[in-house]
């Protein structure tokens, strides 16, 4: 089950982009580009545990790292996403 | 700071829906108990908003759709339902124009929550439920959870909740009497509200749930005024 979740990092051209609907709104655009500026695995955590409801151990097993670095990948990325989109 | 930043990673992961168990619950007192602690999660759910206008479809898994299948079935389609609904409620349904089809028009909109966890120092034990809410195509909308230990109701939506100036507002239907207003949904991550007693009492497998589209802020009084466009039922979750 964890192979046919999608990879937010590769979207096949001829499908539309899930997160386009994000840039019609300025909160959308500074999320997108916080997003952007995260390293894939990590952004790719928080989407997947947003949009699928990953555990910390389901997200360790698809990435196959230990629960350790995951969790640190998503406190890291969520920091970063709180810094970038400032208050 | 330090603390700062513990307190913003656990919010953070509570809105994203990576606490769970004991250590969610735990959280969830804490929010009731802190005002600052709630602003802080309030602050992540703005943050994270815009990513809820773009929750792709996920379906219940087999087991379940199964078990409420069997539940759904022995009533009927949703729409027969609620012709039966509209029998015992006299006038109430009969204003209210049923959906048709899942084209929703594009200004419809994922609203804030009407309200977050309350502090409350027992919990009452109930059943676990369970309902996923449909529309009346049959497509899957929303799955609503009841964990059993106090009257928590945990929402997440299984499909993108569109924008717009309208707003879905929940509601109980419980056997003899009107609807209840169960709050507003919001689209994406799972969310958590504490009930007060007397309307967690009313959970019971069974009871019927609908969503109505309202304006902004949700229906003005305590009936619905705009069109029912999901439907469901708790069942017992014994798993």
């Amino acid at each position: 089950m964890l192979d046919q979740l999608p990879d937010y990092d590769e979207t096949p051209d001829d499908a539309p982009d899930p997160h386009a609907r994000m840039l019609e709104s300025a909160e959308g655009r500074a999320l997108v580009d916080c997003l952007s500026q995260l390293d894939p695995e990590p952004r790719q955590c928080i989407l997947l545990a947003y949009h699928h409801g990953l555990t910390h151990q389901e997200l360790a097993r698809r990435f196959d790292r230990p629960l350790g670095t995951v969790k640190s990948w998503v406190r890291r990325a969520l920091l970063r996403l709180r810094d970038c989109l400032g208050a | 700071m330090s603390g700062d930043d513990d307190l913003d990673a656990l919010a953070g992961d509570y809105v994203l829906g990576l606490l769970a168990g004991e250590e969610r619950d735990r959280f969830e007192r804490r929010m009731s108990a802190d005002p600052a602690v709630r602003a802080v999660v309030d602050a992540w759910q703005e943050r994270l908003m815009p990513l809820a206008a773009t929750a792709p479809p996920m379906p219940p898994s087999p087991g379940v759709w199964q078990r409420l299948e069997a539940t759904l079935g022995s009533r009927g389609t949703p729409r027969q339902r609620t012709a039966k609904v509209r029998g015992r409620h006299g006038g109430w349904w009969d204003s209210l124009p049923l959906w048709r089809g899942w084209a929703l028009a594009a200004s419809l909109a994922a609203a804030a929550l009407a309200g977050w966890i309350v502090a409350r120092p027992e919990p009452a034990p109930g059943p676990r439920l369970l309902a996923v809410l449909t529309a009346a195509s049959g497509e899957p909308t929303w799955m609503l959870t009841v964990p059993g230990s106090g009257g928590v109701l945990r929402t997440r939506s299984l499909v993108a909740v569109p924008d717009g100036p309208q707003v879905q507002e929940l509601w109980l239907l419980p056997a003899g009497g009107g609807p209840v207003s169960l709050g507003l949904l919001a689209g994406g991550q799972t969310v958590g509200r504490e009930l007060p007693a007397d309307l967690a009492a009313r959970l019971v497998p069974g009871v019927g749930l609908a969503v109505s589209l309202e304006p902004p802020g949700g229906a003005p009084g305590d009936r619905p005024t705009g069109p029912i466009v999901y439907t469901g039922r708790f069942i017992e979750d014994r798993s």
